[in-house]
């Protein structure tokens, strides 16, 4: 068989009309320019096949022949030269099908499973000597943004203190050992846990948990985070989902960049939804242990969800109050063994 | 003189069958493989690009890829960690970033360019480094540094309780001094582009003035205003009527009832505001980036004997940047191939070539293949530059 085709010069862009003959014996002979060269199809280079892209191949010495009739010359190459694996998987409609499928999966279980289960691997591999640094300078960060000095008379902050430690010596265990600091942050009843273990309880909070086993609630569900080693953990999820976004944003060009930083954010919520969900149940265990029951973290919870203005759940980094109370009361009627 | 099409041959479906292939493929191999979806990507782009009966060419190796794209990704860990710990660090880090991108602009382009092969020659960037800093760095900073002057000039006189001066300034700073400082900069990076692309040895060429850049600028405002201005009419008008609709049952008879029935069309008017805003800001971007490419096409000649040709239109421009948008939404991303192709097919649908094609003296430059690193890490960061 002959194929007509055009024929270009090594390292130009000259081109000639050129006539190729396939021999049985898988040679080549390219007949251009009053010259011929003669190859075996395995000696000489063939691009990649890829779609329905004409095949062109090019000589040792330098000449390349593209066919008119792309088509004979692509099937006369599958039927000579050993079909690329992959592209043998592009064209098959069942490889399509399984990577739509495998894609989804993967993809969705890689956010909702592999990423968390990563990031507890990664941050119990930084060193203490890091979460130290990371919390101080939080510290710092939130002092400039509006943490004042707390109001609590010196005497209250001591009883407090030996609560804490009280509620330390009984079974926490961990590497860091947590420390208690009081401030006030516009009023707002909260508590915080950073990564070096320190937890911040604002004066509103301290109001607001009037009973001595409601602030142990609060201080439970803050050692819950610094139990679960929560703070490490977020960075590290915070920090691989924005690389994969930016990774997946870099090769979208613009058209979905929104839509991505979007599905970054939901994503980050939900994970920190996870996280309290989990510091819920820590705390509620440690009372149904010591209490036998969760009735003061359910009172603090009612009187927050009676304080504050509710976003909803998907927006927020907290799951919604009712849903707490009620995970926290199905944990409170577990038989206690 | 004869003109040659360039045209897009590739099908969304076929296309679809490759990028979910090699989708799974870089997933089960946690990623390693995407160097290699990467380059089939490219390739079937570039290759189902064709000009005067052949094919574009990409040429890039996946381990240059891969290389290239696991530095950039150690990087990128870096930095995200950095910036959810250590904002001082990774400020200082970005400011670094800042003072080398040039550098990696340059390496970006010229990767892109030796990789990218038409008839056996390989294009190529030849820009120096010190061009690129005046270009990509220096200039820019200078623009914003006027804006900022005449920024600050604004604010003393009002100060000054020059408050009528002080606004003529601000007006001019926003309509005149913006635009022409931005013109100025961006005609200085197209020039340095188009100038140093090379074909083989054969040189691009074109004369790009500020003055130009300037103009498109000035009708994009007035097209974006006229628009703004003609939807809003057209708003009031709907939700005026809207509002009397709603209450048509008992037609108001005081002063009240009116007033009632104009601002439950408010309500309607404040919704379809941010739909029509988010439109508005699509065509408009639309008709600045057709202008500027056919603009600068219309200028660029390779070895001053073939002339570039865009003859790029807004609203079919928008359409199809509007409705990838909607594909993508729709198929939740799985549209992403069919988007690209209709994009690409509409891009080489309006580029065309004017001259003689035969490029017998086309002589490729015999230059050594660059490291990805640059490329991937200007990927990574999403800085491309680009002359649209």
């Amino acid at each position: 068989m002959s194929l007509c085709g055009t024929a270009i010069a090594p390292k130009s862009a000259s081109k000639q009309a050129a006539l190729l003959q396939l021999g049985d014996d898988s040679t080549l002979l390219l007949v251009v320019d009053e010259q011929q060269f003669s190859e075996s199809v395995h000696e000489v280079t063939l691009s990649p096949s890829l779609g329905r892209i004409p095949r062109k191949v090019t000589f040792s010495n330098g000449w390349s022949f593209t066919a008119d009739d792309t088509r004979a010359f692509n099937a006369w190459v599958d039927e000579h030269t050993q079909r690329s694996w992959i592209h043998s998987l592009e064209s098959s409609g069942k490889t399509i099908i399984a990577s739509v499928v495998v894609s989804i999966v993967l993809s969705y279980g890689f956010f909702i499973y592999g990423l968390p289960a990563l990031a507890v691997v990664v941050a119990d591999l930084i060193p203490v000597k890091a979460s130290h640094y990371i919390g101080e300078n939080t510290l710092e960060l939130l002092s400039k943004s509006g943490f004042d000095s707390s109001e609590i008379p010196e005497q209250q902050q001591e009883k407090i203190r030996v609560q804490f430690q009280a509620l330390l010596s009984q079974q926490f265990d961990s590497e860091i050992t947590p420390t208690l600091l009081f401030k006030q942050w516009h009023g707002d009843a909260n508590a915080f846990a950073l990564a070096d273990g320190t937890i911040i309880l604002t004066d509103a909070m301290v109001e607001l948990a009037d009973t001595s086993a409601q602030l142990d609630a609060v201080l439970l569900h803050e050692l819950g985070h610094v139990h679960h080693n929560h703070i490490l953990q977020q960075l590290v999820k915070a920090s691989m989902v924005s690389v994969l976004v930016a990774y997946i944003v870099g090769d979208a060009s613009g058209v979905g960049d929104i839509l991505l930083s979007t599905a970054a954010l939901g994503i980050s919520m939900r994970y920190s939804q996870q996280a309290e969900t989990e510091a819920d149940q820590y705390a509620a265990n440690q009372l149904m242990l010591r209490d036998g029951s969760v009735s003061a973290i359910v009172e603090l919870f009612e009187k927050l969800r009676a304080n504050q203005l509710e976003l909803p759940s998907w927006l927020s980094s907290h799951p919604d109050m009712d849903e707490r109370i009620d995970g926290i009361l199905v944990m409170g009627q577990r038989p206690s063994s | 003189m004869q003109q040659h099409p360039i045209t897009f041959k590739g099908q969304s479906l076929e296309f679809f069958g490759i990028w979910i292939v090699n989708i799974a493929l870089s997933i089960i191999t946690l990623g390693i493989y995407s160097a290699w979806a990467k380059v089939r990507t490219k390739r079937y782009f570039y290759g189902n690009l064709e000009l005067d009966g052949d094919r574009f060419e990409y040429l890039a190796v996946p381990i240059q890829i891969l290389i290239g794209r696991i530095i950039a990704i150690l990087v990128l860990i870096a930095w995200a960690f950095l910036n959810n710990t250590q904002p001082i660090v990774s400020a200082v880090l970005l400011l670094a970033f800042v003072a080398i991108f040039p550098v990696l602009a340059v390496r970006n382009m010229r990767f892109d360019r030796r990789m990218t092969a038409y008839r056996s020659v390989r294009f190529d960037f030849v820009g120096s480094y010190g061009q690129a800093y005046i270009n990509l760095l220096i200039k820019p900073f200078c623009a914003y540094l006027g804006f900022a002057v005449i920024s600050v000039g604004a604010v003393a006189l009002f100060q000054l309780e020059m408050p009528w001066l002080g606004g003529i300034l601000v007006a001019l700073a926003l309509l005149a001094g913006g635009p022409l400082l931005a013109a100025w900069v961006f005609s200085g990076i197209a020039n340095f582009i188009v100038k140093n692309t090379r074909y083989g040895l054969l040189a691009f060429d074109a004369q790009l003035s500020a003055k130009r850049y300037f103009f498109i600028s000035l009708k994009t405002g007035l097209f974006t205003m006229g628009l703004f201005l003609f939807v809003m009419v057209l708003l009031s008008g709907v939700a005026y009527l809207g509002g009397f609709i709603t209450q048509f049952s008992d037609v108001p008879t005081s002063k009240e009832g009116w007033s009632d029935a104009l601002a439950s069309g408010a309500a309607l008017f404040i919704v379809a505001f941010y739909g029509v805003f988010f439109l508005i800001g699509y065509l408009s971007n639309a008709y600045y980036q057709s202008q500027v490419r056919n603009y600068v096409f219309g200028e660029t000649r390779i070895d001053n004997t073939i002339q570039l040709h865009s003859d790029m239109r807004t609203l079919p421009y928008a359409s199809v940047l509007f409705s990838n948008l909607l594909i993508i939404i729709f198929t939740l991303g799985l549209g992403f191939p069919w988007a690209m192709v209709r994009q690409a097919r509409y891009l080489a649908s309006v580029t065309a070539l004017e001259g003689e094609l035969s490029l017998d003296h086309a002589r490729d430059h015999n230059k050594s293949q660059d490291s990805a690193i640059a490329d991937e890490l200007s990927q990574a960061f999403d800085v491309d530059i680009g002359i649209v």
